[in-house]
């Protein structure tokens, strides 16, 4: 064979080599991400040392694939999070007072701020519409899907109080669930009542109240797959999880009653693929996983880890 | 069967002009570069080394042609092409296969069928590592230069697969592509003749 033969051959197979590696489409392999099935992902905000203020991320045994993003650096607790897709989610931030929105390999951008968005942010949830509602100080939020605020004047799409029902006043509000009904639920520690609210129209209107939760402190809240609502009390020595219609009408069931030596101060509430009940349990810094009849799942808890304490929400995506 | 058709006038058209050799066995090493692509739910692409090597048996050997029987062993080291600072993939793929090789001096056609492995290893915000099993069949059209028994040249391999849900916990099978190119050095064994 002669050189230039060699030669050519040679060539021919680094021209190919380029050609075909040319055409790049950036992309990682999911599966081999261990992005496969549900993920639970677990917002924390620690405000006392160690300050930690993340998202993470584990598969749907509990077991921890990572952090997904740390705001700890910025001083900016994560208060909350609404499932977009798949990959990307939308988290709400105190301090910062603002909307960001994470994809699961942990890039950020913003997703929505406003000079009128600057009180005290909680939790944040996504309707079907796609927007966006976002508790602030006694008022709440509302974003379009594009993160652009709902109005243009000072006025937050729910005020403190608002048309309606007159005993319908938001006090110290902490977190959101979407009702199968369209409407939204709005727990409240200040008045110890369950507010909801028709957000059909331009303004939202105050359809119902609920006490049944009595005077401890209903914080989080569960729109489950079963039709019912579930609202945890998280007043220290009554740490009870109860059921409601899935209006929140009516009086409540007790599903699970105090028993602080598994969960104490109850702060977030998700539910598993199975129907099972993530409760994220502040006075013990674990997630522990129950059945809809208040039966415990997993004897040790659920998750227990350094990100485990000062949950602010957790929600369960997937499966791809 | 127009594949079959073309097949045929491909055969007769080789056989008309090809050299003439007769063989008993081949070895053939490859070494070269492969671009591989695993679809669903994104797209995610890995490029890296590629070896091969095939042994074949002749099971026919005509006037300008030699049909042969083989076995193969593929090997690729492979690193995603979105790697960052953040998150990296790596993706090794390897397992043997059979095929069928048809050769008419300087070209060589061949279909593979292999059985596959690959092991991901993911580091950064996710860090995993595992490991799936899956079929491809793959072609592939060679150019060779000639001396005495050996050869050397050019291979350019296309590879299909699907990686199937069961093995990965997702909910729809992945499919498999693999472009790749060698250079490759043969070496006959038997009666060869030019």
């Amino acid at each position: 064979m002669g050189l230039n033969k060699f030669i050519t051959l040679v060539l021919v197979f680094c021209i190919t080599v380029i050609v075909i590696s040319c055409a790049k489409n950036p992309g990682f392999n999911h599966a081999a991400l261990g992005l496969n099935g549900y993920k639970i992902l677990v917002v924390n905000s620690n405000t006392t040392a160690p300050v930690s203020y993340t998202v993470t991320m584990y598969d749907e045994n509990g077991n921890f694939l990572g952090v997904v993003v740390d705001y700890t650096n910025i001083g900016a607790p994560v208060r909350g999070i609404a499932v977009v897709d798949l990959f990307n989610f939308v988290v709400s931030l105190e301090n910062v007072d603002r909307l960001d929105k994470v994809n699961v390999f942990g890039e950020r951008s913003l997703f929505a701020s406003d000079t009128n968005f600057n009180g005290v942010i909680f939790d944040v949830e996504r309707a079907p519409d796609g927007s966006f509602f976002v508790i602030e100080g006694n008022t709440i939020e509302r974003f379009d899907k594009n993160g652009v605020r709902y109005n243009s004047s000072a006025t937050p799409y729910i005020n403190t109080t608002t048309t309606g029902l007159a005993t319908c006043t938001l006090n110290t509000p902490r977190k959101l669930a979407m009702l199968s009904n369209g409407n939204l639920a709005v727990t409240n520690t200040g008045n110890d009542i369950v507010n909801v609210y028709n957000i059909s129209g331009a303004t939202a209107t105050c359809v119902s109240i609920n006490n049944g939760s009595g005077a401890f402190d209903p914080v989080a809240m569960l729109a489950h797959s079963d039709g019912s609502t579930y609202v945890a009390t998280n007043l220290a020595a009554n740490s009870r999880i109860l059921r409601f219609t899935g209006a929140v009408t009516g009086a409540a069931t007790v599903v699970w009653n105090t028993n602080l030596s598994i969960i104490s101060t109850p702060t977030a509430m998700a539910e598993m693929p199975d129907g099972t009940i993530l409760v994220a349990s502040d006075g013990t810094d674990t997630i522990e996983r129950i059945d809809t009849s208040g039966q415990v799942v997993t004897t040790s808890s659920f998750i227990r880890n350094s990100y485990t304490g000062s949950v602010t929400d957790i929600v369960v995506v997937g499966g791809e | 069967m127009k594949l079959l058709s073309l097949f045929v006038i491909l055969f007769l058209s080789l056989e008309s002009r090809a050299q003439s050799s007769d063989i008993s066995s081949m070895f053939e090493a490859q070494m070269g570069y492969g671009f591989a692509i695993i679809k669903n739910p994104t797209d995610a692409e890995y490029s890296g080394i590629a070896l091969r090597g095939l042994y074949g048996y002749s099971i026919y050997n005509g006037e300008a042609s030699n049909l042969l029987i083989t076995a193969n062993y593929k090997f690729s080291a492979m690193d995603n092409t979105s790697n960052d600072s953040t998150q990296t993939q790596e993706a090794t793929f390897y397992g043997p296969g059979v095929g069928l090789m048809y050769r008419a001096a300087p070209l060589t056609f061949g279909v593979d069928y292999n059985f596959m492995k690959v092991n991901h290893k993911s580091q950064g915000t996710f860090t995993t590592e595992s490991k799936q099993s899956f079929k491809t069949i793959s072609a592939y059209v060679e150019y060779s230069a000639s001396f005495d028994t050996a050869e050397l040249g050019f291979t350019l391999l296309g590879e299909y697969g699907t990686i199937e849900k069961s093995e990965t916990g997702m909910n729809q099978d992945q499919k498999f592509q693999n472009l790749a190119a060698f250079l490759h050095f043969k070496y006959y064994f038997g009666l060869f003749e030019e």
